[in-house]
């Protein structure tokens, strides 16, 4: 399985923005020394000003924001949106899927509803898992045959046959544990019949032009909202309840689940080090598998396993973590085989924050100067095993 | 000294024969190695055999008397009014490390303090007498001389008597480690030196070069600034202040009661008691989790050397393993919590925008 070729296609970058260069090419290099060079940049970057800025000409992509009782809940509807958010930087996560949306093609997929086009559905994440697994239940099933013969050799001689047969198995072991390659079995692209199909999924089909109607949605974390709609100003939100777009504020508000945040609200305190790290390269993600807060991608999950896990703990005092707390967590991070750092965020006093949050200050200023009264401390949390430091 | 000639030689025998024996481990080759479901009992002669022949060899181990090497066993006294064990001769290699040598009679003698008594005790190479009056005259030079029949022998749960709860749990650290190898000492402080460098924060003029300079508006405006790479647009996005490794030692943090226990270093052929060089590792003891102003206060107790590095030369390997463990100083916190366990705690920066230059460190 080419996983390294799909993973090219499908990751265009860290931040869902186009950029200049990608569309009008790059501009030339600069040679100190050569004066040629310099005319011929300044040239270019002119001619380029000139040009329409190509994010300038791309729509942003609407997000839902519906008020729930657990908090605002935000949501991308759209497929290509949601496609586009995940190829630049991974975020969100699809609400049928592990992580990236791919409940449409994996179910065009199983109903076998592309039979017309000539390209094969793509693999999802899912269907590859699903493909390892039966291949190591297979694997074990030899395996477990192995040892049965083996033990029966301990206990009496083995008859001719036996003996052929464990070393039939014990070279179908060997083949197995020295391919690295998953080897996917073709399946039938008979298109399934409408009628033959389940209840729930006739719901999604439309019987007419036989196509999937996706119901699937891109969910946002809070603090992804808001790095998207404060920091790039790519998205607008729009409120279920009324549909009228969000100011930055109050999407800052419904972020934090309260008109009247405070200096530790959790949201403000892991938006901090959400966006530090997002600001440095790192694709973000949630830790919550973990037992963390973040978990940092060099590019993203389809590429390499995290690995850093943050833990974010709010400095003031009052959030500090036991050793026994810090421990069990550090087992587990070390069991996947990520580095644990703690993150101790240093917070602004009540009376700084409420003067920056005032009502009179503009919202394009506001949110710099607010984030500029934190400051992350940053510590890697080891286990130290002096048997293996001595030399 | 009641260890015969004969006793010495049949002890020797055994420690040999020991380690030949302490490989066992060659027996379970034979058995099959796949995982450990394998060593279930299957009910074959073939497996018990192995396994009964294993563990006999265990039992034979265990039952072993631990002796020392009668040329390496010394004698000490200790003197309850100073909470110390002074010893007179010195033998064996115990004291590269541990102990204060200091003048006496025209000889030099070293003085232990009572952890370090306890652990040559309980190895078995020390015998330790209870110090007396007749002892203190002695010391005092009111008598000439004076004989170890005259003194009580001490036994191991005396010494340990001596202990409070908290040294006892020193002592499980101190222990430990010695006998892995390493060399441990009383923390000692030395003056640090620093002369902090400016931060090189990215400068203003490179951020605003695509925009407006204003420190408080973000100014990503992707909508009307040609971008090249995204990296011009993540630097606009680094608003965030970060914490740079030594940073903390412009400050004090005087109310902390965190402190750094031991001076360890990894097992060397050559060591200076007087003059250490840096400790490899530095090791507090706590039963608690610091705070963040603890962490802090403990990195201001350590002796560390010169770090200057230039982030941006390093490679991306380098940069990673750093990220790893830490692009400043580490402390080990001993934590006692049923039993012992060793964290290391680094002070990091993933914007890896530090550049303080520490000198070295003065005695």
């Amino acid at each position: 399985m080419a996983k390294r070729r799909y993973n090219k296609k499908k990751y265009e970058g860290p931040l869902p923005v186009t950029l200049s260069s990608t569309v009008y090419g790059p501009l030339p290099e600069v040679y100190p020394h050569n004066p040629l060079s310099w005319a011929y940049f300044a040239y270019k970057y002119l001619v380029l000003l000139t040009k329409p800025v190509p994010q300038g000409c791309i729509d942003n992509i609407v997000v839902n924001c519906e008020h729930t009782d657990a908090g605002a809940v935000f949501t991308v509807n759209d497929l290509s949106e949601m496609t586009r958010l995940w190829d630049h930087g991974c975020y969100g996560k699809g609400i049928f899927s592990r992580s990236d949306p791919t409940w449409y093609s994996r179910t065009t997929r199983r109903l076998h509803l592309n039979h017309s086009s000539s390209e094969p559905a793509e693999l999802s994440n899912e269907d590859i898992t699903r493909f390892r697994r039966e291949e190591r239940s297979r694997f074990k099933a030899e395996r477990t045959r192995e040892q049965q013969l083996k033990t029966k050799r301990r206990h009496t001689p083995l008859s001719t046959e036996e003996k052929q047969e464990l070393q039939e198995v014990e070279s179908v072991l060997l083949a197995f544990r020295r391919s690295n390659r998953l080897k996917v079995q073709k399946e039938q692209s008979q298109p399934i019949l409408w009628g033959d199909m389940r209840d729930e999924d006739q719901l999604n089909v439309d019987k007419e032009t036989m196509e999937l109607v996706n119901i699937e949605a891109l969910q946002l974390q809070p603090v992804e909202l808001f790095f998207l709609k404060y920091g790039l100003d790519v998205v607008d939100v729009i409120s279920s309840q009324d549909a009228s777009a969000l100011s930055t504020r109050e999407v800052f508000f419904a972020c934090c689940g309260t008109r009247t945040p405070i200096p530790s609200t959790s949201f403000i305190v892991q938006y901090v080090v959400y966006h530090y790290y997002r600001s440095l390269g790192w694709s973000v993600r949630s830790g919550i598998k973990f037992g963390c807060d973040f978990i940092l991608y060099k590019r993203g999950p389809q590429f390499s396993h995290a690995e850093h896990a943050v833990l974010v703990i709010p400095a003031d005092g009052q959030h500090e973590k036991s050793w026994v707390e810090l421990q069990t967590l550090s087992r587990v991070i070390g069991s996947v085989r990520k580095t644990l750092v703690l993150n101790y965020v240093e917070m602004p006093s009540v009376a700084d924050f409420t003067a920056v949050l005032h009502p009179d200050q503009s919202d394009e200023t506001l949110f710099t100067t607010l984030l500029r009264l934190y400051r992350v401390n940053e510590v890697v949390y080891r286990r130290w095993v002096p048997n293996k430091t001595r030399d | 000294m009641d260890i015969e000639d004969d006793d010495f030689t049949f002890n020797n025998i055994l420690l040999d024969q020991a380690d030949e024996v302490l490989d066992y481990r060659f027996l379970t080759q034979s058995l099959p190695k796949t995982g450990e479901k394998d060593f279930e009992p299957d009910g074959s002669a073939f497996q018990s055999n192995k396994i009964e022949d294993s563990k006999e060899l265990m039992y034979s181990m265990l039952s072993q008397e631990l002796k020392a090497h009668e040329r390496q066993v010394v004698e000490g006294i200790f003197l309850p009014w100073e909470g110390q064990t002074l010893i007179v001769t010195i033998r064996g290699n115990y004291f590269r490390d541990i102990g204060r040598n200091i003048p006496f009679k025209n000889k030099s003698a070293v003085l232990l303090n009572k952890i370090e008594t306890l652990y040559l005790v309980e190895r078995g190479t020390l015998i330790v007498y209870l110090g007396n009056d007749k002892f203190r005259s002695y010391l005092d030079g009111l008598i000439n001389s004076f004989s170890f029949r005259d003194l009580d022998p001490l036994n191991l749960q005396y010494v340990y008597g001596l202990l409070t709860s908290f040294e006892i749990e020193k002592y499980q650290v101190f222990a430990y480690l010695k006998r892995l190898g390493y060399l441990v000492q009383d923390y000692r402080h030395f003056v640090v030196q620093i002369l902090p460098d400016e931060h090189h924060w990215l400068s203003p003029w490179r951020i605003s070069w695509f925009g407006s300079s204003n420190r408080d508006l973000l100014g990503v405006n992707i909508k009307s600034i040609h971008y090249q790479t995204y990296s011009q647009i993540l630097k606009k996005l680094s608003i965030i202040p970060s914490y740079a490794p030594y940073e903390s030692l412009k400050e004090n943090f005087n109310d902390s009661e965190f402190q750094i226990h031991y001076n360890v270093w990894k097992p060397r052929p050559a060591f200076s008691k007087k003059l250490p060089p840096t400790p490899d590792f530095q090791i507090c003891i706590t039963k608690a989790f610091p705070q963040l102003h603890d962490i802090r206060h403990l990195f201001n107790q350590l002796n560390h050397t010169a770090l200057n590095i230039d982030f941006e030369d390093l490679e991306m390997r380098t940069k990673d393993h750093k990220l790893k463990h830490g692009t400043g100083r580490t402390i080990v916190l001993a934590i006692i919590n049923n039993g012992v366990s060793f964290v290391n705690l680094s002070e990091t920066q993933f914007s890896l925008t530090h550049k303080n230059k520490i000198t070295g460190y003065v005695h």
